[in-house]
């Protein structure tokens, strides 16, 4: 299922660590909605003849309807999405955004929520802070970020949480002791992690040594498609043949040539975007298809993985 | 051309219930094809059809409008356990009140009106009388519970469905003209749960895409499709609650009185995500039209004769019909236009 | 209303052989009536720092006992649950009312075919139900016994088995 599209003007940007600026965006002809904590919305962002495609969550108020606002980590190595709003988008551009949709919605019958937060990852936090309040839910944040680097909001989350905030400054040699996080918790402590895909790890391995029930786990790990050989896909339907450039993923190479590709995280995690394979060798890079629909190399999510082979033949 | 809401009409008892000719025209007639079969069958919630189409916009009002709130309050009165929402939902609920609100009074401005100052609300509905104003979120200042306060209002039933670990459960709704399910039995299932007695759609996977569809739904892109099945009378009511009530109706039907007496029913829902709370709203609106109403137009007659005589028997029985399926088929024979 | 079916009604529950949650570190037993084989093999199964056994031999009086006890369980505990299917059921909403996750509950196949049936006509619960069709101890109506089951009442849905034609009464037939 695709979704629309709403225009939104960038209002202000602000640098809130060296490593990361939020962007402030105010709707154009259409009103914002409301939405619901943990939600993103993803941006398309045009240079040139390129269109990037990325998920960011959103950090604003949910119930603030008048602007959205995003916070986005500067990666050097990547395929350019985040270069390019860092080095390319000023204030009074204008960008494309999906409406709001949400894949790490709080889980609200949680007795005790423990949101563990890896640099940028604390970007969705910022939107349940506001409905945890509301709820008078008892919660506890842990940030640990590189302050070179970000650690954006940090002084702003230990002044309004008080007790229920503990940061960690690695670059000062603070370090959180994960294992800790799980001992002596009560029935029904959910946790919830979000940062790079090595803390997620991390700190499921540790829960499940504990002994924490993994459905006692959320998370949402920044994983985004990364380069690769360039390949062709071919449409088993219409014959047509589209490029795969090194830079570019499948999905992005599939709308630039008008075919449109159900998505929702553009991430590899939700499996709305998978196509059938006819012919040809995947080269799997999501965390959807199991080990055995991996093996069986008979569908493949085109938002994050590619081909071995010179050719894939998609059955759409 | 969309009829305004008429006299109050009866689902019971005496059943004055009739619908105009206008009404007939906009029938949302529920068969595209000359066989029925289950399937995801949903579509965008798109304006369709033009001007006064059941299509048009986001919650239809009809002619109805006044009866079916008089017989909402009718059945709430003897079974108020009938609206129900678990303490949870209450942040969905007040996203309905708001989806409802800011669309009734946006598509309907002749009967409804809305204006905001912050948070505090004005609300009027000029079909009921009703002049009221609250501050949004908060549940005391309304005078019932929310969806309560918001479902007499609508016509339709509506079911609310909390959204957590990829799985969907019905917990809340207000549910006074179901197709023959209890809501006091099935609050707190999850999807499958629910469906759970509906024959042959589970093994053909319907419920498994279903799932995998509307858990993925955005905010702000409702989708619909459409359910149905046959009752006797124009009774809105056919709820397991009252069974012992109106079962017998259906060893009354002759080939003399089947016309007039056994109704198509058709639930249009509409799906829709709800921005603050994550939830989905799930909205059922009840069609009924009598088999005398439908052969007037020539070619639902037709179409409704080859759909009848080829219903698969586990659905005959699932949906109630087994006692005067062939009374039907045979009347809607002469409709058929193959010789 | 839905008569007899001839397919398997999908909320019916499916119980799984009961196995121990590694690496939970508190293994909770709670039985009414006998212990089945594969739960005394995963009690065996259990180091005994880390087990516990609660017998029930009044289900209505236990369940007081077992809040309580429910209270003082840990993040990391696993409970194991026996007896009949609507006992092991309110034990398996109690425990959620507190916290707990599905993985962490384990449930034993009812050794029993007795069922617990709702009416749908006068609201009544009525227990030890073992034919199809059932008088409802309630309202007195022949009720159907379907196989519908809400987990939150440990009950299957039962509706007037005659309430279209008095006199169109199935033949009694035992529930599997």
């Amino acid at each position: 299922m695709s979704v629309d599209s709403i225009a939104v003007t960038v209002a202000a940007i602000v640098q809130v660590a060296p490593a990361i600026r939020e962007f402030t965006l105010l709707p154009i002809d259409q009103p914002l909605l409301p939405f619901s904590p943990g939600s993103h919305v993803v941006v398309s962002m045009i240079d040139e003849h390129k269109v990037f495609k990325n998920a960011y969550s959103l950090i604003s108020h949910p119930w603030d309807t008048t602007s959205y606002r995003i916070a986005i980590r500067r990666q050097d190595i990547s395929r350019g999405g985040s270069l390019f709003m860092h080095e390319n988008v000023a204030v009074g551009d204008t960008l494309n955004i999906t409406p709001p949709a949400n894949m790490f919605a709080p889980q609200w019958f949680a007795k005790k929520h423990v949101l563990i937060a890896g640099g940028v990852g604390i970007t969705p936090f910022m939107s349940y802070l506001p409905e945890l309040k509301r709820r008078e839910a008892d919660f506890e944040l842990h940030y640990l970020y590189r302050s070179q680097l970000t650690g954006a909001y940090k002084d702003e989350l230990a002044k309004t949480l008080g007790a229920r905030y503990r940061g960690y400054d690695s670059d000062t040699g603070e370090r959180c002791d994960i294992a800790a996080l799980f001992a002596q918790r009560m029935l029904g402590t959910h946790f919830y992690i979000c940062g790079p895909e090595s803390l997620v790890k991390c700190v499921k391995d540790l829960a499940a040594e504990s002994g924490v029930p993994a459905s006692a786990i959320h998370y949402e790990a920044f994983s985004a498609p990364q380069p690769g050989t360039p390949f062709d896909i071919v449409i088993k339907s219409t014959g047509q043949v589209i490029a795969v450039d090194a830079q570019q993923s499948m999905l992005e190479a599939l709308e630039a040539a008008e075919v449109a590709v159900a998505n929702l995280c553009r991430g590899g995690v939700c499996g709305q975007c998978a196509c059938r394979v006819d012919q040809g060798e995947i080269d799997h890079r999501d965390s959807f298809l199991s080990k055995a629909e991996k093996k069986a190399g008979a569908t493949v999510m085109p938002c994050v993985s590619r081909a071995i082979s010179k050719q894939l033949v998609i059955d759409i | 051309m969309r009829v305004a809401p008429k006299e109050i009409q009866t689902f019971r008892d005496n059943f004055t219930y009739s619908n105009s000719l206008d009404a007939i025209k906009r029938f949302p007639f529920p068969f595209p094809e000359d066989d029925y079969r289950y399937s995801v069958n949903m579509e965008p919630h798109e304006p369709k059809g033009g001007e006064g189409s059941v299509y048009e916009k986001f919650l239809d009002i009809d002619e109805h409008y006044l009866s079916e709130m008089n017989e909402r309050a009718l059945v709430l009165k003897s079974m108020p356990h009938r609206c129900l929402a678990m303490d949870h939902m209450e942040l969905a609920c007040w996203d309905m009140i708001e989806r409802s609100m800011v669309s009734l009074a946006n598509d309907y401005p002749q009967y409804f009106s809305l204006s905001c100052e912050g948070d505090h609300w004005f609300w009027e509905n000029k079909l009921l009388g009703i002049n009221d104003q609250f501050i949004f979120g908060d549940s005391t200042t309304l005078p019932r519970a929310p969806l309560e306060y918001i479902g007499r209002q609508l016509q339709g039933d509506f079911a609310i469905l909390d959204q957590r670990d990829g799985d969907l459960f019905l917990d809340a709704g207000i549910i006074t003209c179901p197709a023959d399910w209890s809501l006091a039995f099935d609050t707190g299932m999850s999807f499958t749960q629910w469906h759970g007695p509906v024959p042959m759609a589970h093994s053909e996977g319907i419920f498994e895409r279903a799932l995998k569809y509307l858990t993925a739904m955005p905010t702000g892109k409702p989708v619909r499709r459409l359910n149905w099945t046959l009752t006797v009378n124009a009774r809105m009511d056919t709820s397991p609650e009252t069974y012992h009530e109106w079962g017998y109706e259906r060893t009354t039907i002759t080939p003399e009185n089947v016309a007039e007496k056994v109704y198509l029913r058709v639930e249009l829902q509409v799906i829709d995500r709800m921005p603050r709370s994550h939830a989905l709203m799930f909205s059922i609106r009840t069609y009924l039209m009598s088999l005398n109403d439908i052969v007037s137009n020539p070619e639902w007659a037709t179409r409704l004769y080859r759909v009848m005589k080829t219903l698969p028997e586990p659905l005959i029985n699932y949906k109630g019909l087994a006692r005067y399926h062939s009374t039907v088929v045979d009347y809607l024979s002469q409709f058929d236009t193959k010789s | 209303m839905q008569p007899d079916t001839f397919f398997e009604v999908k909320s019916r529950p499916v119980y799984q052989p009961i196995k121990k949650r590694n690496p939970s570190l508190q293994h909770v037993f709670i039985v009414a009536g006998e212990m089945p084989e594969d739960m005394a093999t995963t009690y065996r199964h259990c180091d005994n720092t880390k087990r516990t056994l609660i017998l029930v031999s009044d289900s209505e009086k236990a369940k007081k006992t077992i809040a309580e006890k429910a209270s003082l369980l840990s993040l990391s505990a696993t409970v194991y649950v026996a007896g009949d299917e609507s006992f092991i059921w309110f034990v398996s909403e109690l425990l959620t009312a507190k916290g707990m996750l599905p993985e962490q509950i384990k449930l034993c196949a009812p050794v029993e075919q007795y069922r617990t049936v709702y009416c749908c006509h006068c609201y009544h619960f009525s227990t030890g139900v073992t034919h199809s069709p059932a008088t409802c101890a309630g309202c007195q109506r022949l009720l159907a016994v379907t196989d519908h089951f809400s987990r939150k009442s440990g009950a299957y849905l039962g509706y007037q088995v005659n309430a279209e034609d008095p006199a169109d009464i199935p033949e009694t037939q035992e529930l599997s």
